[in-house]
């Protein structure tokens, strides 16, 4: 049961995501989407090896959604200075 | 106990235990790094609290006291109490120095919650409630309504004197 | 209160990689406000990452007092000599680029 609360919390804000119209606020929907795959995997691979991919998983889409933020900010300051 | 009721009590412990880990260490103060900003700034012209704003932000870019709770309780699920916990803490470590970011927050929610799973568990709390209820927690700030859970925040933030500087 | 001989070990990996942080001339706890900053000391990073170690030594299948007690002199090493190496304070600007055109 806890795996399909998790998966419904995934597709919740995967459309909340599709239907947002600004860029940031869809980072953070896909944000909670990274928290809910990486308890996913940690809860269906129950071993220890599985608690570390999902440790990976999570620390390197936070990574991820880093660089994304960041060039976000980027773009916006090279429209400007244009 | 309730399986309901428990990830109920687990998100809410999850919550406070994230939020003040957080604020306490100055995440609503500024963006840690660049990609915080902008989100902090979105979130401002959306109605919402600057502070609160940069606390989402830091959120998204580096793993902080939330990220340390859902690991630390991913490990103790999967790998054992105590021992879980103190491996992710120290993985969480290593992944906030990634992100350019000191590593406070992130160790100290990964230990506060594994201490916490571990005195649960004398009154029947599953450490999987603890995994469900942060992710729950989580939801709460970054994926129902942003403008309304910065409030929240920065008026936490206010009362423990870490409101940002900046407008 | 019941302690298990598990928390004793603990301990001992902890105040090993401690002792020795101190000794190699750590700080003890770094600059103030601690929340902004980048020192490595003896109580953060050090003594986090001997318990962690010790974890993760365990989970492989080495236990007992001997291991605890390399485990914290190792990673007090560790924390002097190899971590600003490993994962180095980035500069003020974070991410910031060199050049600009």
């Amino acid at each position: 049961m806890l795996i399909e609360i998790l998966g419904i919390i995934v597709v919740l804000m995967a459309l909340r995501t599709l239907v947002a119209q600004n860029r940031s606020e869809r980072l953070l929907y896909l944000n909670v989407i990274g928290f809910s795959m990486s308890a996913i995997i940690g809860l269906y691979i129950q071993t220890p090896f599985g608690a570390i991919i999902a440790i990976t998983f999570f620390v390197t889409s936070t990574l991820s959604s880093n660089a994304i933020a960041y060039s976000l900010g980027r773009v916006k300051e090279e429209i400007m200075v244009k | 106990m309730n399986e309901i009721l428990g990830i109920a009590i687990a998100a809410v412990i999850c919550w406070v235990n994230f939020v003040l880990i957080d604020t306490w260490m100055g995440l609503p103060e500024g963006p840690g790094v660049k990609g915080a900003d902008v989100i902090g700034r979105s979130v401002q012209k959306r109605g919402g609290d600057l502070a609160g704003g940069f606390f989402q932000g830091n959120i998204v870019c580096s793993p902080d006291a939330s990220a340390g709770t859902l690991l630390a309780a991913i490990g103790c699920y999967a790998i054992g109490i105590p021992e879980g916990g103190l491996i992710a803490a120290v993985l969480v470590y290593f992944g906030n120095r990634l992100c350019a970011d000191p590593g406070y927050a992130g160790t100290t929610g990964a230990l506060s919650i594994t201490v916490i799973i571990f005195l649960t568990s004398f009154i029947g709390f599953k450490t999987e409630y603890f995994i469900v209820g942060m992710v729950i927690a989580i939801l709460t700030i970054q994926g129902i309504y942003h403008p309304g859970a910065s409030r929240l925040l920065g008026k936490i933030a206010h009362k423990m004197g870490r409101h940002t500087k900046l407008t | 209160m019941i302690i298990h001989a598990n928390v004793f070990i603990y301990l001992i990996a902890l105040a090993a990689a401690l002792i020795l942080g101190l000794v190699l001339r750590l700080p003890l706890l770094p600059n103030k406000p601690i929340r902004h900053s980048w020192t490595i000391s003896a109580v953060f990073p050090t003594a986090v990452l001997a318990v962690g170690f010790y974890a993760m030594v365990y989970e492989l299948g080495y236990q007992g007092y001997i291991v605890a007690l390399i485990t914290g002199i190792i990673t007090a090493l560790f924390s002097k000599f190899i971590l600003e190496k490993l994962v180095p304070v980035p500069q003020k600007d974070g991410e910031e680029e060199s050049s600009h055109e």
